[in-house]
């Protein structure tokens, strides 16, 4: 593939001043889901094709085509001229070649055991076999369990010297048991939407492992059908990795994007509280908050050496001590804002133009075990595994569901409460954070599906954080 | 592209797409069944920030799936590109056919697989006059004031969507359509949400929105109106209608669902609660958005009535579902709303403030979510040009406010009128290939909604 990108690459007329990037990206994905005793879903899709940005009087063009020949590669770079030459006297920005440096190198996931030696009677037979360790009652009434498979390859040459290859292996393990008892349905998943993704092989399907987790999602599952509502009041809250994953997501990485706050998304994701001149200064959260931006963690969903527009990936500190440091943007926002940034931008596919996304967002760990935390608490509620989420289009008035929670009395974790909720304004939020958990109370996670962008793309990004303690938090229950 | 291109890339793709078909079924053994379908597109996507382009782009996409049952009733699906310069249909039909095989190979039995057992056909085709690529930009930001500072997307092109079984079902639909979904913004950071999509761009027709939305940002530059959080009367625009409505897509009108306890129409179903009578819900193939044909080779009645005068109707029910409960499929593969249809009411659009009275007027829903699914309660926010009326008068814009509300009072028992008026809205989706489909919806005026936030 290399070698017909490149060929194609020095069959362009490319003007002084110009640059062209062609990136091939191929992405097979198995989704393999069973529901109760059945099979649900046998799929595989295998997409590919090629992305060719033209960069024409200060503004990027781009064509997208499946036909990977020679002659469909030079008149879908053509077009990507043309694109770019049409809008270039209306541009919002005059770009340059400092947006598309000529990285080269590559990039594989750790995988210690391939998913290749697993047979499709294999997958079936896992996924039966947790669906029926979840039922373990008659009022289990629904169990469902699934796998997502994806390798993806991509390799990018650019006209100023790029070349890079990035090979990706990526497991995702859902299961969900709902119930029913005296006219209460719940469901209890292992650690919510598809939160059990990683960069990986066959290291993540250890049958001990998910046995595990489907013994859990069955017990918890009967708890809650036994529990009373989640009371309403203002409280202590205790968020589990499973949901910081969704706090972080939601109220530090999307506020922090600065397409976001450069108004690109403000007629689909939305803008941000967030101001240009905030970043140095700003005091995000307490003292204790510190989140990195780290595509550097060995099995994290969302890790990668370069963006695909050829930055190179490294670890920053995003929020260091509770003060902003720097922001989630690519080169492109970089240059227009003044603003420091990441190495984040990224395509969902082949058919799609980078844009400034998450990676890996991370909360550091603290000093605080478990369950000192839990010991310093008087009143409180833990909370588990996220179930519904709602945030306004400037990332600050927010409202999250959970699946599990247990009210935490004088020290210990007592009665188990169902329909959890818990509602605040980011601004506020984490200047609230009192503790946070040590590297033994560390969770990572991760999700396929984080929505953005004009085309919209859904993209992965991974999540690691300790549990997390905040005070003074709106808390309450289900149906009125 | 130029609107002949798009027909020709449409031509081809349903010439090629019926070669392959009669290849592959063509190999099939005995008690071999298969569907294929054909998703594609070729589109011009152009994004604008500040009234300036952001990015600009085409798209040329096509992707053939192979659903297979093999003869022990094991199922798999498998989809590739479809690339029509590939050349050997045979080697292509072959290769398809040894893959689906091998990845159904071992795989339990399927209870719940339809078999494609009937056949039936149609054809939809609808032409349009789309913007030549190397007009869009002119076109779009050429009638702008200095100082518009609109943002959003314009995507314009053909879309495809093509199926075909073992049994002799053939369906086609090609569309030529184009949206510009935007938004024009004050330096305050409020906005007014408008659109213009069709088959045939008439630049006067899209500067007439832009006019119009520029006058609607006036009443946003007053003074913010902050209100705590409390019950509010309101009126609700139609996009705001619409974005309440797509919850009922979240679980809530899928016969899988209701079977499995696991939507809060349960209690609809069951007399235990109901709708207004003023609310009326049906899916509606004769507003042209969406084939009406599904991924099982269903053709889906031209009206699927959900909801009559509050009263439960029927639920979306796909072949599987129905299969798997002794339901009645309607042809709802997806289980979820894809041309959706509220029925007008008695108020006439013109008079919504005045009927409001003092309240919020909301012109925009945003990032909606079940707070408490089995009980219908549905958290969200206020977006764009939500107002504050006095006596009729719009007053000012409020600050953004969260709401947490159950549809079962927003459609019923708050429910004081609809409009007789009603707006299509239509569907502006671009995850992975534009979507097809919109909703047709009035405005709604509840006489108490709940905010918290």
């Amino acid at each position: 593939m290399e070698q017909l990108l490149k060929k194609v690459l020095s069959q362009l007329s490319i003007a002084s001043g110009e640059w062209v990037g062609i990136r091939f990206h191929r992405e097979q994905t198995q989704y393999r889901e069973v529901r109760d005793s059945h099979p649900e879903e046998n799929r595989t899709v295998d997409s590919a094709g090629v992305m060719i940005e033209w960069l024409a009087d200060g503004q990027f063009g781009y064509a997208a085509t499946p036909v990977v020949t020679e002659k469909s590669l030079m008149e879908t770079a053509l077009l990507a001229k043309t694109q770019a030459q049409s809008a270039a006297g209306r541009a919002l920005f005059k770009f340059d070649t400092r947006c598309r440096p000529p990285s080269q190198g590559r990039y594989s996931s750790s995988v210690r055991t391939p998913l290749a030696g697993l047979s499709e009677a294999d997958k079936f037979s896992l996924l039966l076999a947790l669906c029926r360790r979840m039922k373990t009652s008659d009022c289990v009434t629904t169990t469902s369990a699934g796998l997502q498979h994806v390798l993806s390859d991509t390799v990018y040459v650019s006209s100023n010297g790029a070349h890079f290859e990035q090979n990706l292996s990526l497991v995702t393990v859902s299961m969900e048991a709902s119930g029913q008892k005296n006219g209460v349905v719940q469901k209890r998943s292992n650690h919510g939407l598809s939160a059990y993704s990683y960069q990986g092989g066959a290291e993540f399907l250890f049958v001990d492992v998910l046995n595990a987790q489907a013994d859990k999602v069955a017990a918890q599952l009967h708890e809650l059908l036994d529990a009373p509502e989640c009371p309403s009041l203002t409280t202590s809250l205790v968020l589990s990795p499973d949901q910081m994953m969704l706090q972080i997501h939601e109220s530090i990485g999307h506020p922090l994007e600065l397409d976001r706050i450069l108004g690109d998304e403000r007629n689909y994701a939305g803008s941000s509280f967030v101001k240009l001149e905030d970043f140095g200064h700003l005091r995000y959260g307490s003292e204790l908050l510190n989140v990195t931006f780290d595509p550097t963690v060995r099995h994290e969903f969302a890790s990668y050496a370069f963006d695909d527009s050829g930055a190179p990936a490294r670890r920053e500190f995003l929020i260091e001590k509770g003060i902003l440091r720097r922001g989630l943007g690519s080169l492109e926002s970089q240059i227009r804002s003044g603003v420091a940034g990441v190495a984040n931008q990224r395509a969902s596919s082949w058919n799609r133009p980078p844009i400034d996304r998450m990676a890996n967002i991370n909360v550091e760990a603290g000093q605080t075990s478990f369950n000192e935390m839990i010991a310093g608490i008087e009143h409180g509620v833990y909370m588990e595994s996220n179930r519904s989420w709602s945030i306004d289009d400037y990332r600050n008035k927010f409202q999250f569901g959970c699946e599990y929670a247990r009210l935490i009395e004088n020290g210990k974790l007592g009665q188990v409460v169902r329909n959890p909720n818990y509602r605040g304004v980011t601004s506020g939020f984490w200047k609230q954070l009192v503790a946070v958990g040590d590297a033994a109370s560390m969770g990572v996670f991760g999700t396929p599906y984080c929505g953005k962008g004009e085309p919209n793309q859904s993209i992965r990004v991974g999540h690691a954080s300790p549990v997390c303690a905040f005070a003074g938090v709106e808390v309450f229950g289900g149906a009125v | 592209m130029n609107k002949s291109e798009n027909l020709h890339y449409a031509d081809q793709l349903h010439d090629l797409f019926a070669q392959v078909g009669k290849k592959f079924f063509g190999l099939l053994k005995n008690g071999e069944h298969a569907r294929l379908s054909l998703s594609a597109e070729q589109t011009q996507f152009t994004r604008v920030s500040r009234g300036k382009v952001r990015q600009s782009g085409n798209v040329t996409d096509a992707v053939l799936k192979v659903q297979f049952i093999s003869s022990v009733h094991s199922v798999c699906e498998i989809a590739v590109p479809f690339v029509p310069e590939s050349g050997d249909l045979n080697s292509l039909a072959g290769e398809l056919l040894a893959r689906v095989r091998a990845q159904a190979e071992g795989v339990p039995q399927d209870p719940y697989v339809n078999l494609p057992l009937q056949k039936s056909s149609s054809e939809t085709v609808f032409k349009g006059q789309i913007l030549p690529a190397g007009e869009v930009v002119s076109s779009l930001l050429g009638g702008l004031q200095s100082g518009d500072d609109l943002v959003g997307l314009y995507a314009g092109g053909t879309t495809i969507s093509g199926l075909a079984d073992s049994a002799g079902t053939n369906h086609w639909f090609s569309s030529d359509t184009f949206f510009i979904d935007y938004s024009l913004w004050l330096e305050n950071g409020r906005a007014v949400k408008s659109g213009y999509a069709g088959r045939e761009w008439v630049q006067k027709d899209y500067l007439e929105t832009v006019k119009k939305a520029r006058g609607d940002l006036q009443i946003l530059n007053r003074p913010v109106k902050v209100l705590r959080p409390a019950e509010y009367r309101v009126f609700l625009a139609p996009s705001a209608t619409s974005e309440l409505l797509n919850m009922f897509s979240w679980g809530a009108l899928s016969e899988g669902s209701l079977q499995r306890n696991d939507s809060p129409l349960c209690a609809v179903r069951k007399g235990e609660k109901q709708f207004s009578k003023k609310f009326s819900l049906r899916e509606n193939y004769g507003l042209g958005m969406s084939p009406r044909f599904t991924a099982e080779g269903e053709l889906s009645p031209e009206a699927v009535p959900l909801i009559e005068n509050g009263r439960f109707v029927q639920a979306l029910c796909s072949a599987r579902t129905a299969k798997e409960y002794g339901a009645l499929s309607n042809g709802s593969s997806s289980e979820s709303l894809r041309t959706p249809e509220i029925a007008g009411g008695e108020l006439q659009a013109a008079d919504a403030l005045k009927s409001l009275g003092t309240g919020l007027y909301l012109s925009d829903l945003h990032y909606l979510n079940w707070s408490d699914m089995i009980h219908g309660r549905v958290t969200g926010m206020t977006r764009y040009g939500c107002v504050w009326v006095e006596d009729g008068q719009p007053v000012g814009p409020i600050q953004d406010m969260r709401f947490d509300e159950t549809i079962f009072r927003a459609f019923g028992s708050e429910l004081v009128a609809l409009t007789r008026e009603t707006e299509i809205i239509p569907e502006t989706s671009t995850y992975v290939r534009r979507a097809f489909g919109g909703a047709r919806v009035p405005g709604m005026l509840l006489e108490r909604f709940n905010f918290t936030l």
